[in-house]
């Protein structure tokens, strides 16, 4: 049983809480309760420690004996939690991917409009997509025909189904590139080492004949062979076209095709850290305002005088 | 001491009031925010975002452009 007395001064709620104490609890009781709350602590504790160790053993274990090389992560522009894409290179990745990967590549999410205010002017995208022919239909007689791409065309697919693609391919699909770097694990840095990766095999080491070895593939035998040599494009902006620099634009490329939202999302993130940081300051002010007569009460204990003294 | 006073007579004291500084300081500090926001990431990601690539590209089209007239 209890009684409260509130005690008000001019500035300050003081609660004084007087607490009548009917059983005097044993010692005995009181210790086995605290042994108890010391065996549930302990044991809660090592459940979850226990639990994460085994969850995270676990997934180190994929690491460690997997069938591919470990990669090597590259400094990329974009790889701080506030830095953007760099522009001008995913503009030559374009080139490189309409080069090179276009043959056996499709981009089927990707719409030329996207490249708008991205890459290139409204202009510049009108005349790439002028240059290439889009199937569309069907006619008047019910048969598809070509024509010159429009702004509001998605990225033409070098193969009109999966199977003419694999038939072209010595049985291999080669995968559509508009999400690649999100559906594949370590994105970029996956990306380009495997581009880069190419090598002979190690000795007593076989594959089959159509495939290609490459550490970083998983088993280490790849269907592509290798498509970046130095010099083989040449950029519209002049820069030299090294394998590597190849390798690093078409993977800066890919990666902004497959988060469009890349950008904007850094520089939400950016607004989001200077919002919520002063919110955070000031609601926990507030919080510890409203809570000081509650920190500040006194609790009284008193036992009563034994009757019948 | 006196500041607060006025600062708490003249937005704290009448909850009309409260509500006026609330819209006009929600207002201001929305656009203070994507001010900084933006001069904060151009400014870290200065040459990578189009802004500023594309003049590199609108020079090189002029400069053709020019070539095309001269001969």
């Amino acid at each position: 049983m209890t009684s409260t007395i509130l005690c008000r001064t001019t500035r300050q709620n003081h609660q004084i809480l007087v607490y009548i104490i009917r059983n005097s609890s044993s010692s005995s009781t009181q210790t086995s309760t605290r042994w108890k709350r010391l065996a549930y602590q302990l044991g809660g504790g090592l459940l979850t420690a226990g639990t994460l160790g085994y969850a995270w053993a676990h997934s180190q274990a994929v690491h460690a004996s997997g069938n591919k090389a470990h990669l090597v992560p590259l400094p990329w522009s974009f790889n701080g939690p506030f830095d953007s894409l760099d522009h001008a290179s995913v503009r030559r990745g374009f080139e490189v991917y309409k080069q090179v990967c276009a043959a056996c590549h499709s981009m089927k999410f990707l719409a030329y409009r996207h490249l708008v205010g991205v890459t290139h002017t409204e202009a510049e995208v009108k005349a790439i997509a002028a240059q290439d022919q889009i199937t569309d239909g069907p006619d008047d007689q019910g048969n598809m025909f070509q024509r010159p791409g429009k702004l509001t065309d998605y990225m033409p697919s070098p193969y009109p189904n999966d199977k003419a693609a694999k038939a072209g391919n010595g049985g291999a699909l080669p995968p559509d590139l508009s999400l690649i770097t999100l559906g594949r694990e370590d994105g970029c840095n996956y990306i380009f080492n495997l581009l880069t990766g190419y090598q002979d095999q190690p000795a007593g080491v076989k594959g089959e004949p159509g495939l290609h070895y490459n550490p970083y593939f998983s088993g280490g035998w790849i269907a592509m062979a290798k498509q970046l040599y130095d010099d083989q494009i040449e950029y519209s902006d002049g820069t030299k076209a090294t394998e590597s620099q190849l390798a690093k634009d078409v993977t800066e490329f890919l990666k902004w095709s497959a988060e469009r939202d890349h950008d904007d999302r850094k520089k939400l993130a950016i607004k989001a850290v200077l919002i919520f940081v002063p919110l955070v300051v000031l609601s926990y002010h507030w919080k510890r305002v409203k809570w000081a007569s509650l920190k500040s009460r006194k609790i009284a204990f008193y036992r009563p005088k034994p009757k019948g003294d | 001491m006196s500041l607060t006073k006025t600062v708490y007579n003249l937005f704290f004291r009448r909850s009309a009031n409260i509500a006026l500084a609330t819209v006009i300081g929600v207002f201001a500090y929305e656009r203070i925010i994507n001010k900084s926001a933006e001069y904060i990431y151009e400014r870290r990601n200065q040459g990578k975002l189009w802004k500023h690539v594309q003049p590199q590209f609108k020079l090189k089209t002029d400069e053709d452009e020019e070539e095309n007239s001269g001969s």
